[in-house]
């Protein structure tokens, strides 16, 4: 009876042992996550299948190796799970003429699958509804006509791609045709107007907003409330500037600048409607020990739904709504993540469906160890002479340095503010431009 | 009058494009607008930029004229490029070397870095060559993106007789933008010596150069940042922006401890002893008159 049962027992250990050598479970992979679905466990496959085109073969999959794209003339591989195509938004300006609104944005950019192909301009008179879409091709401008001086118009871009599907959508801005001014008098013509333009949008509830032309501070206003700012800028010029808008949280912290260029001709009013302050961001930990919880923060507009992005191999999103102070903050685990570098980003979504696009990316290590992140410290951007801004202060410092060997204290503020690679030249004046704040 | 040369340029950018070599940067001639040069023309080439979607904040390069045409000048007036290190403007001989940042970045299509008015000087052709070109991107890594170098031909043919040359005006009567001086003091820059800074933009024409006065001293064609000759700070300072067409905008900075500028006038200890000075005279009179 005993012998039986040993029999038996070995029988069945030795058809485990085949049944696992020959029947062996899926190798599975990290799950991946989107803002709406997952997918749990993904099953490696090793070699299925045979691809061609008349420049390039595939003999097997190559499975979840590595994701990423591998092209030829006439193929295009993408290995992988799952794709996440980013798609960014145009950024619309625009300017009233008598009867007419001349509107220009910047390009959407795309990857993975998606082609631009063409925009659409929306038009309303009701802002964030009714719009009226005209496809006006694969172009960065466009002159809307027929239109009453003194009423107020929405516009907004939508991006189209090669099915003709909407894949991203621009801020709204408002133009006000207007005649052009009388002649009264003629002459002189120095070229010169009282016009201006109104900015208006959403930053983060009492935030700082700041206006720079053409790099100059030239407006500061506070946000109220519910986040939303509105100011003025006038007597400009006619000309072409470069705009920036960005935006200071509770806690000092910056957003990404909104840039957009704008041509002021004689006679010009204009909105720059719908702009839409990226969120702010930071994390309480420059190491976090791999497993344990990093808190990612930071301030956007009130009650919104927030997508933080967190990089590593695999993109991971998370989806969190701010509190009626604009603040979000989500403790992340670290599990999923491979040791070494990592950063975040996040963007917000309102109730219209208008998103912010993504913020400023903040990095941090997955190590061995927990170490806090203070505040600021050594991360002096730019800030060559410590004062907390970056402007033509730094840049003339930098500039007086520009292709010199550097010496004396400039040494350590190089390496400490710029690239630290004890030369001062375009690179770090590039980090400059980035990090200005006029 | 600013308008015409900014109509010109407008219209101008879209007519003869040359092939694109690099992958966003272009040259056109712009004017005039037919292909035939002849010794004594004025041409209009502009150098423009496609961001192509992604941001940038800098660009460098440098653009070789042939010799059978001489630079007669450079327009910056519309160039997305606010602040320049290497001012296009200061070409020397026929060499263009230029380099400059966009705070806060670019995004746009075919926008202006430069114009150049050239004018030929021989028959026969040459290539203008905009090479060493690295454009950066916003991303707050200095992250570079070195471009093709790009030839653009040009031909120039003999005049014959009774042809007249077909000359480009610059007309621009405003003058730079109003802009700000600051006096910076600090013992770590400079060695420890005080310096003006300033930067503005011309719309039209361009910034040609800037002169500094510091008190009935002039300093010709000077760069921010200026050490001060003067380290007393007890002068005028005034900085004067030359567009290319001669306007001018006058700014001054008042340095510290002194009342006024635009005038010769007294320093505060100056003024407070000559105060001093006329109340005893005042007192003494008063008593004497008394008694």
């Amino acid at each position: 009876m005993i012998k039986d049962f040993y029999r038996i027992y070995k029988v069945g250990i030795s058809l485990f042992i085949i049944s696992t050598a020959f029947l062996g479970s899926p190798a599975l992979a990290v799950d991946y996550t989107s803002s709406n679905f997952i997918v749990r466990d993904p099953v490696i496959l090793s070699g299925a299948g045979f691809s061609a085109s008349s420049s390039f073969q595939q003999l097997s999959s190559l499975g979840q190796t590595a994701i990423g794209e591998s092209s030829a003339g006439g193929f295009i591989e993408r290995s992988g799970f799952l794709y996440y195509s980013v798609v960014t938004n145009p950024a619309l300006s625009g300017t009233g003429g008598s009867g007419q609104a001349s509107l220009s944005w910047t390009a959407s950019t795309a990857s993975l699958g998606y082609t631009i192909t063409a925009y659409e301009v929306g038009q309303s008179t009701i802002s964030g509804s009714g719009y009226t879409f005209t496809n006006v091709g694969n172009v960065l401008s466009s002159t809307r006509t027929s239109l009453t001086n003194g009423t107020t118009y929405y516009f907004i871009v939508r991006t189209l791609d090669s099915l003709g599907d909407v894949i991203a959508i621009s801020n709204e801005v408002s133009v006000t045709p207007s005649a052009s001014p009388g002649g009264g008098g003629g002459g002189g013509g120095s070229g010169t107007t009282t016009n201006g333009i109104t900015f208006s949008g959403y930053a983060f509830p009492l935030s700082r907003v700041t206006i720079l032309k053409d790099g100059v501070l030239v407006l500061e206003t506070i946000a109220g409330g519910d986040a939303r700012f509105s100011v003025r800028l006038s007597d400009l010029s006619t000309g072409s500037y470069n705009f920036a808008v960005y935006g200071t949280d509770k806690d000092g912290l910056k957003s990404n600048s909104f840039s957009f260029p704008i041509t002021i001709e004689e006679g010009d009013s204009a909105t720059i409607s719908g702009i839409f302050i990226s969120p702010t961001i930071d994390v309480d930990k420059s190491q976090v020990r791999k497993g344990d919880d990093i808190t990612i923060f930071g301030q956007t507009t009130p009650e919104s739904e927030v997508t933080i992005e967190v990089n590593s191999e695999t993109q991971h999103f998370i989806e969190t709504e701010s509190n009626d102070d604009g603040v979000y903050l989500y403790n992340f685990n670290t599990a999923p993540l491979e040791m070494g570098g990592h950063d975040t980003k996040s963007k917000s979504l309102l109730d219209n469906g208008q998103s912010s696009g993504y913020g400023k990316e903040v990095a941090f290590i997955v190590g061995t160890e927990n170490i806090p992140k203070v505040p600021n410290a050594g991360e002096c951007r730019a800030d060559l002479n410590g004062d907390t801004r970056v402007n033509l202060v730094d840049f003339s410092i930098a500039a007086f340095w520009y292709k010199k060997t550097l010496s004396g204290s400039i040494v350590t503020t190089e390496s400490d503010c710029l690239n630290g690679d004890a030369m001062i030249n375009l690179v770090d004046f590039s980090i400059m431009a980035f990090n200005w704040t006029g | 009058m600013k308008e015409i040369l900014k109509t010109i340029l407008a219209l101008s950018i879209f007519l003869f494009a040359s092939p694109v070599l690099g992958a966003n940067l272009s040259i056109q001639k712009s004017l005039p607008s037919n292909n035939d040069l002849k010794v004594g023309d004025e041409t209009l080439l502009s150098l423009t930029m496609s961001s192509e979607g992604a941001e940038h904040n800098a660009i460098e390069g440098s653009l070789k004229i042939p010799p059978i045409f001489e630079v007669k000048g450079v327009v910056t007036g519309d160039s997305f490029v606010t602040i320049w290190l290497e001012d296009p403007s200061n070409f020397k001989d026929n060499v263009i070397n230029f380099s400059g940042i966009t705070p806060a970045g670019y995004n746009r299509e075919k926008g202006l870095v430069f114009s150049v008015i050239l004018r030929a000087l021989a028959p026969g052709a040459g290539n203008v060559t905009l090479d060493e070109v690295i454009v950066y991107k916003n991303d707050g890594l200095g992250t570079s993106e070195n471009l093709s170098t790009i030839e653009f031909p040009l031909r120039v043919r003999v005049v014959k007789d009774g042809e007249t040359p077909y000359l480009i005006g610059v007309q621009d009567t405003t003058p730079p933008e109003n802009f700000t001086v600051e006096l910076i003091k600090k013992s770590e820059l400079f060695d420890g010596k005080s310096v003006i800074i300033w930067n503005t933009r011309d719309l039209g024409s361009g910034i040609k150069s800037y002169d500094v006065f510091e008190g009935r001293k002039v300093f010709k064609q000077v760069t921010s940042p200026y050490v001060l000759e003067n380290q007393h700070l007890n002068g005028k300072i005034k900085v004067i922006a030359y567009d290319q067409e001669k306007n001018i905008r006058e700014v001054s900075v008042v340095p510290p401890g002194r009342f006024c500028v635009g005038v010769d006038c007294f320093s505060r200890i100056q003024i407070i002893f000559v105060l001093v000075v006329i109340t005893m005279l005042t007192f003494i009179l008063w008593r004497k008159s008394r008694t």
